[in-house]
């Protein structure tokens, strides 16, 4: 369970193709630190990282072929279970613009599709703010 | 009460993928000069590059260099190749230091 929240607030900006590196690992490895560190945490998604969590993507990955009978998460159920984890304190928001440009408006319940100016908003509201990757 | 800001610059890319990275490290290496706080976080591809000489001339210069220990070990790097001055940790560690009171944090 994450840790009560102590008042400071972190955006995160995740913006670029979310397969060409391992950014989205990076990006969520950081939002589970923040919330367990008790920070209220928001991701935002740009660009290609809007496809991250549409409903076509099935809750496990396509199988691995050397092994079989693992299961690997696909980012929109990791990004489910971390949303349902963190209590509260994560908000995952999704670029209207960017997602309805790339065709990925059918986003999970999950999370938030929000209009692009309040990416300016939120980074300037919160506490601290950064941008991963670049358009 | 004034808070002392600090340089947190988060290097996510090894120097064949972009020329700009030794010039983020130039950037750290100036602002420490400057008389500020710098921290130089090596992570993703980036934690390849932690022997190249821009690294050292960080560590020269007096900023703290630290390397993930994630991504050294999903790349097969081995924590005992790294040099005297680079510290290893993880997303617990970056994450103190993004919310620490004063940081300017950079993604490159």
């Amino acid at each position: 369970m994450a840790a009560p929240a102590d008042g400071r607030s972190l955006f995160l900006g995740l913006i670029g193709a979310p397969y060409e590196s391992d950014l989205f690992t990076t990006a969520v490895r950081m939002a589970e630190e923040a919330v367990r560190q008790g920070h209220q945490t928001t991701l935002w998604t740009c660009g290609y990282s809007t496809a991250l969590t549409v409903t076509g993507l099935a809750p496990t990955k396509p199988r691995n072929l050397t092994e079989w009978d693992r299961d690997y998460p696909s980012s929109a159920a990791l990004a489910t279970h971390l949303i349902d984890w963190s209590a509260g304190r994560l908000a995952w928001l999704v670029c209207r613009y960017c997602a309805e440009e790339r065709g990925a408006s059918a986003q999970i319940p999950a999370v938030r599709i929000r209009p692009p100016y309040e990416f300016v908003e939120r980074s300037r509201a919160a506490d601290v703010s950064l941008v991963l990757g670049t358009k | 009460m004034s808070v002392v800001r600090s340089y947190l610059l988060v290097e996510s890319r090894a120097e064949q993928e972009s020329p700009d990275v030794p010039r983020f490290f130039e950037l750290g290496t100036g602002l420490r000069r400057a008389g500020h706080p710098v921290t130089v976080f090596l992570i993703q591809n980036a934690v390849i590059g932690a022997r190249a000489p821009a690294v050292t001339s960080l560590v020269d210069a007096g900023v703290e260099v630290w390397a993930d220990e994630s991504s050294v070990r999903t790349r097969g790097l081995l924590p005992e190749d790294y040099p005297e001055g680079v510290r290893l940790g993880g997303m617990p560690n970056l994450v103190s230091m993004l919310m620490a009171a004063g940081c300017v944090p950079v993604w490159h």
